[in-house]
């Protein structure tokens, strides 16, 4: 697909849908968040390839915050063969379905797997998850969904 | 005078047997580098005029493939830079991302909501019974 930012994300197997903002990097070239006040809204990194277009496009949203469940506080329970969309610009909605989900430590982060150049359009969703370390006042974990490409779907209805 | 004759005809054979004389010569010095791996060039080495020809290819032709293969590889990577694509993650961030409030920012929130209620219970049990002291009065 050309290049169209990514305006919106819908994970029906999870419930989760939001809006997307952009991303991009903080002082510290770590990657952006949303405002962890707004738990349940996720955002694409605009420094990745957009859905649809190929390489690995990104997407992060919290799994908590504010007290309350972030939008991504079930990515955990994504199987393979889920199917998540995301609303475009140009008003098409690229499909992708899980290809797995996994756990890893901060400290052992999958940078190639998640950054690294593919063949094909592909799509990364990532949250903290495992236990949360009160000293670093951080979760231990990711959780990082890989999903691959299968089509459009037809015109955008959200976002 | 026939002295004379003799000597221009010793010259003159002289003068014809010296070539024939010295590719002899030439091909015997020759022997040894035929030793060496054999090439179409180098199975001609009793023609002296083949020899600087012979010679010059393997100093020229060094001197020439270096620089010029240099030359075509700097070209090319130069090509490959220029069209090398570049990374479908333009800028790649470091470290892993902070996805998470945590949940003791959900313990905090909890207390200090708790601790307001609790406060305004309190509170109004105070008034209620001020209230009722009042009345009873």
């Amino acid at each position: 697909m050309p290049r169209s930012v990514p305006v919106s994300i819908d994970v029906p197997a999870i419930g989760a849908r939001s809006s997307l903002v952009p991303l991009g990097l903080n002082p510290d070239r770590t990657v952006e968040v949303p405002p962890v006040d707004r738990p349940m809204q996720a955002g694409w990194y605009e420094h990745s390839p957009t859905p649809g277009e190929t390489g690995p496009s990104v997407v992060l949203g919290h799994v908590d915050g504010g007290g309350k469940d972030g939008i991504f506080a079930r990515l955990h329970e994504l199987k393979p063969g889920d199917e998540i969309r995301i609303g475009r610009e140009d008003k098409q909605v690229a499909r992708f379905v899980v290809k797995r989900t996994e756990q890893l430590p901060k400290t052992d982060f999958p940078a190639d797997q998640v950054y690294g150049d593919t063949k094909e359009p592909e799509l990364r969703l990532i949250t903290c998850g495992g236990s949360f370390d009160e000293a670093a006042n951080s979760y231990r974990d990711n959780v990082i969904t890989f999903a691959v490409f299968t089509g459009v779907v037809g015109a955008s209805d959200s976002g | 005078m026939k002295l004379g004759r003799a000597c221009a005809a010793g010259a003159v054979l002289w003068a014809v047997a010296l070539p024939l004389t010295a590719g002899t010569a030439l091909a015997d010095e020759t022997g040894p580098a035929a030793e060496q791996p054999s090439s179409p060039v180098a199975e001609q080495p009793s023609d002296p005029s083949a020899e600087p020809t012979e010679t010059a290819p393997p100093s020229v032709e060094p001197g020439d493939r270096v620089p010029g293969a240099d030359a075509q590889a700097q070209a090319r990577a130069r090509a490959a830079d220029a069209g090398a694509p570049r990374a479908q993650v333009a800028v790649r961030p470091e470290g892993a991302p902070e996805t998470g409030g945590g949940p003791q920012e959900t313990g905090i929130g909890l207390a200090v909501t708790g601790s307001a209620v609790a406060v305004a219970a309190a509170g109004g049990a105070v008034l209620v019974l001020r209230g009722r002291r009042a009345g009873a009065r």
